[in-house]
């Protein structure tokens, strides 16, 4: 048994190499000190892979259309129990991502990583955050109840306050100047497809820059964060082993380029990675299962009493919405392009060698208050919304 | 010299033909795609009139809520949805008579009438407008739009699926 399975191994590597390919996948340098904050990104790639699988079953009994939506959503509600659960483990999964993937990014803004030669890491980071946050908002049109309708009507009402092509966007997105079967469609295809072969995509790239540089880490695996303290030289913990591919052996900026300690990927790293991802979906799971993925009635743009209330990763834009003076109504959208803007800007700006969060204040005091500014819009807009 | 090596022109004839076949392409898969995608938009709407009924007894300078079937798209046949109408009565006579939008003009969320306020209000983002529909606070930048309607002589009302403006 065990020859037979060694000689189909032998078979396939000559033919696949698969022995190559699992040693590319899983043997790799990673930095050893602050492991766990490196879980982020992976933890962000399993709840995503989640939400390509989940979003793919749910396609064989959601009907995207404004006759049958609500009525597929409505009948597995009382009729399918595990497909309800599928939907929760969709709805929960993707409210976690937004959180993890921030995160992520906080982490990686705070560590530097973002710098030489890793601007494009940071690049196609920026990108992938956009398109998830794309996929939430269209997922969130999707069911048709009153929730998912009126945030279609805000949501693709939203590009209408760009100046000269804001109308022609917004009747673009739906099919018409109103919101009607045509929106639902569109933003279907937009949310199964479009985005998702955007999104993987550029998941490929952002792994293989990751590969191509290595994880970088946090600044105390490097020689930089030890050059002195009080004044004192201290000396860097010693190197376990020596440098070794994806870091350069012959660092151009040596302070910063390769780390002192490096551990295997697999298991030490896998290790680590598999448990927080663990946590994550049972997280998402207790949720799904206790809490579900809520269904309001049908779509009725003649409801007389409806309050429309966003998704809560919306509520900042929300309350911008409310801050923000009618003679200056675009700057709800130019706020926001304003910060995108800023994110992809910042490796280009911040462009010293130095990663110590400690010693770099001008720009983790600003990035700090623009998170601030984000969280008390959020609480500003529940408050407002929900009477908290 | 290099007309007269073959290779050569060989080889841009080559480059030359590679992006003219992707062009080809791109034009064959591009036309159909961007057409079908903004037919709906510039696709010539039928004018039509609904009955929403009579409305002689509608109080003056009260928004009465009333409904009538939308048919929001230029699209394949879909239940009709009902859209929220307010119509307002000046005066007593039925020439005075108007028909909001329940639109609001910033996010287009439902307005409803506050008849404690005597106004309008929009409960996404707090925008009110006067009995004359006119953008008194919050953020709206215009009025609340109108409904294109007739009434006829008994006093039944007619709106046509048509705003009086753009929104």
């Amino acid at each position: 048994m065990r020859r037979m399975a060694g000689a189909t191994l032998e078979w396939l590597d000559e033919r696949a190499a698969i022995r190559y390919l699992l040693r590319k996948g899983l043997y790799e340098a990673v930095p050893v000190r602050g492991a766990w904050f490196y879980t982020l990104g992976s933890a962000t790639l399993v709840l995503i892979t989640v939400q390509l699988i989940t979003g793919i079953f749910l396609t064989m009994l959601f009907v995207p259309s404004v006759k049958e939506a609500w009525e597929s959503l409505d009948y597995i509600r009382q009729h399918d129990a595990f497909a309800s659960v599928v939907r929760g483990i969709h709805l929960w999964d993707a409210y976690l991502l937004l959180l993890v993937l921030g995160l992520h990014m906080v982490r990686t803004f705070s560590s530097g990583s973002y710098k030489r030669p890793r601007e494009l890491n940071w690049l196609s980071g920026v990108g992938l955050f956009l398109l998830v946050l794309a996929m939430a908002i269209t997922g969130a049109m999707l069911p048709w109840d009153q929730a998912a309708y009126w945030t279609a009507v805000v949501t693709t009402n939203i590009p209408s306050y760009l100046p000269l092509v804001g109308s022609f966007l917004r009747d673009l997105w739906r099919g018409g100047t109103f919101v009607g079967p045509i929106t639902l469609v569109r933003t279907f295809g937009i949310h199964v497809w479009l985005i998702p072969a955007l999104l993987f995509t550029l998941i490929g790239a952002h792994l293989a820059l990751l590969r191509k540089h290595g994880e970088f880490g946090s600044y105390v695996n490097y020689r930089g964060a030890y050059r002195s303290y009080e004044g004192r030289e201290v000396p860097p913990a010693p190197a376990e082993r020596p440098i070794e591919p994806p870091y350069p052996s012959t660092p151009s900026e040596e302070e910063w380029s390769a780390p002192l300690q490096t551990e295997d990927f697999y298991p030490f790293q896998t290790f680590k990675d598999g448990v927080v991802s663990l946590v994550c979906l049972l997280i998402v799971l207790a949720l799904a299962l206790g809490i579900g993925a809520p269904l309001e009635d049908p779509a009725n743009p003649a409801a007389i009493s409806y309050t429309p209330t966003p998704e809560w990763f919306y509520l900042p834009l929300d309350q911008l919405l409310v801050l923000v003076p009618k003679e200056l109504i675009s700057l709800v959208l130019f706020i926001p392009l304003g910060g995108v803007l800023l994110l992809v800007a910042l490796p280009f700006i911040d462009r010293g060698p130095e990663r110590n969060p400690f010693e770099r204040p001008a720009v983790i005091v600003p990035g700090a208050i623009v998170v601030l500014f984000i969280v008390i819009l959020t609480l500003l807009g529940s408050g407002r919304l929900f009477n908290l | 010299m290099e007309a007269h090596n073959p290779e050569v022109s060989r080889r841009r004839f080559a480059i030359l033909g590679t992006q003219v076949v992707g062009a080809g392409v791109a034009i064959m898969l591009g036309v159909p795609i961007v057409g079908f995608l903004l037919n709906p938009i510039f696709r010539p709407r039928s004018i039509t009139e609904h009955v929403v009924g009579y409305i002689g007894n509608v109080p003056a300078d009260t928004p009465t809520p009333f409904e009538f079937p939308f048919n929001p798209q230029s699209s394949w046949e879909a239940p009709l949805p009902d859209y929220l109408i307010y119509v307002v009565r000046f005066g007593s006579g039925l020439d005075q008579v108007r028909v909001f939008s329940n639109i609001c003009s910033h996010m287009q969320c439902p307005v409803r009438w506050e008849s404690t306020l005597k106004l309008f209000l929009c409960p996404c983002h707090g925008g009110l407008y006067d009995l004359r529909r006119v953008n008194v606070g919050g953020p709206p930048p215009k009025p609340l739009p109108q409904w294109q309607h007739r009434v006829d002589r008994d006093g039944i009302l007619y709106v046509t699926n048509r705003l009086t403006e753009q929104i």
